[in-house]
C-alpha cells in the first residue's frame, strides 16, 4: 500500500508503520482529577503572579515615599544655604510634588495604561 | 476562542481563562506524556509540570504559531530535564513490576469480528513493539513518537527538537531500521 505523508512524499507503508500507528493510538486518557488539579495549579500560578506584582508595587511605593518625603527634604535641609532659602526650597519642592500629583491625577487614564503595559512586561 | 485570546485574558488576571486550553490539550498532550514516560504516574506528573512551565513562560509563546506544538516542545523539554536523567534501567524495573503492564494486557478488548488467535498475535506484536520502542535511545525514540503519534511534519519535529530537518529524517530512518532489527530478534 502506498501512503502519502504530511511532507508530500510517498512512503511504502509496511507492517511496522501500521503497527506503530496502532500502538501510538493506544494510550490511556487523563483522569478528571489530574485535569482539575492542573487547572487549579494554573489558576494559583496566575494569582501568585498578581501577588508578586502587588508586592513589587508596595516595595516601589515605599522606596518612593522614603525618597520623596524624607531623604530629598533632608538633603535640601543640609545644603549650605540660608534659613529662608532652605524654607523656600522646601516649599518649592512641596509645591512641585503637588503639581506632579495633579498631573498624575489629570492624566490618570494614560498612567493606568502605562501601568497595564508595565504589568504585561513584568 | 483562540489560544492568543485566552492567554491575554489569563494575563489580564482571569485565573481560569486557560481552562479551555487545558481541556483541549488533554488527550493529545497526556497521551504524548504517556508515550514518553510509559507510566501513568509519570505521565500525570509530566502533564502537570509541563502546564505549569507553560504558564510561567506564556510570554514566550508566539501567537503566529499553533499552540499545541508549542506545548509539545515544553513537554519534551520538561521530560528531558527531569525524566531522561533517570537511569533507564530503573524505569524498566518499574515497568516490569508495575501493574500497568498487566492492566494493559488485560484491558485489550478483542474485536468481536476478529479471531481470538489473531487478537492474541496482534497483542503480542504490540507488546513486542512497545518493548523494542522503549529500548531505543531517546534520540531515535522521540522523533518516532512525534511522527507516528501526532503525525507532525519533519519541519515541525525539527522545530520542536531544535535540529535540522535532515537530522530528523535520518534519525527517523535509523530509528525504523533499529526497530525492525530488534523486532526480528
Amino acid at each position: 500500500m502506498i501512503m502519502r505523508n504530511k511532507n508530500g512524499q510517498t512512503d511504502e507503508s509496511d507492517e511496522l508503520d501500521m503497527l506503530l500507528e496502532q500502538y501510538m493510538a493506544q494510550a490511556p486518557i487523563p483522569s478528571a482529577q489530574l485535569l482539575s488539579r492542573t487547572k487549579a495549579a494554573a489558576a494559583r500560578q496566575s494569582q501568585s503572579q498578581s501577588i508578586i506584582w502587588l508586592r513589587a508595587l508596595v516595595a516601589i511605593s515605599l522606596v518612593l515615599n522614603l525618597l520623596l518625603f524624607y531623604i530629598i527634604p533632608a538633603l535640601l535641609l543640609t545644603t549650605g544655604l540660608g534659613m529662608w532659602m532652605k524654607i523656600g526650597l522646601i516649599l518649592a519642592y512641596a509645591v512641585g510634588l503637588q503639581l506632579v500629583a495633579l498631573v498624575l491625577y489629570v492624566g490618570r487614564k494614560q498612567v493606568l495604561g502605562w501601568m497595564k503595559k508595565l504589568e504585561v512586561l513584568v | 476562542m483562540n489560544a492568543q485570546h485566552l492567554i491575554a485574558r489569563y494575563r489580564a488576571g482571569q485565573p481560569y481563562a486557560l481552562d479551555p486550553l487545558i481541556e483541549e490539550s488533554r488527550l493529545p498532550l497526556y497521551r504524548f506524556c504517556y508515550h514518553l514516560t510509559r507510566s501513568r504516574a509519570d505521565a500525570d506528573d509530566l502533564f502537570q509540570e509541563a502546564w505549569l512551565k507553560a504558564v510561567r513562560y506564556l510570554d514566550r509563546y508566539r501567537s503566529d504559531k499553533p499552540f499545541l506544538p508549542w506545548m509539545f516542545t515544553i513537554t519534551l523539554n520538561t521530560y528531558r530535564d527531569r525524566y531522561r536523567s533517570r537511569a533507564r534501567w530503573a524505569a524498566k524495573v518499574k515497568a516490569f513490576f508495575s501493574e500497568e503492564a498487566h492492566e494493559r494486557a488485560m484491558t485489550g478488548v478483542p474485536d468481536p469480528n476478529s479471531q481470538p488467535e489473531e487478537h492474541l498475535l496482534e497483542q503480542e506484536m504490540s507488546e513486542r513493539l512497545a518493548e523494542c520502542l522503549h529500548s531505543l535511545d531517546d534520540k531515535f525514540r522521540v522523533p518516532l513518537i512525534l511522527y507516528y503519534y501526532k503525525e507532525f511534519s519533519y519541519e515541525e519535529i525539527a522545530d520542536m527538537l531544535g535540529v535540522p530537518i535532515g537530522t530528523v529524517r535520518s534519525r527517523l530512518n535509523t530509528a525504523k531500521l533499529k526497530l525492525k532489527e530488534r523486532m526480528r530478534k
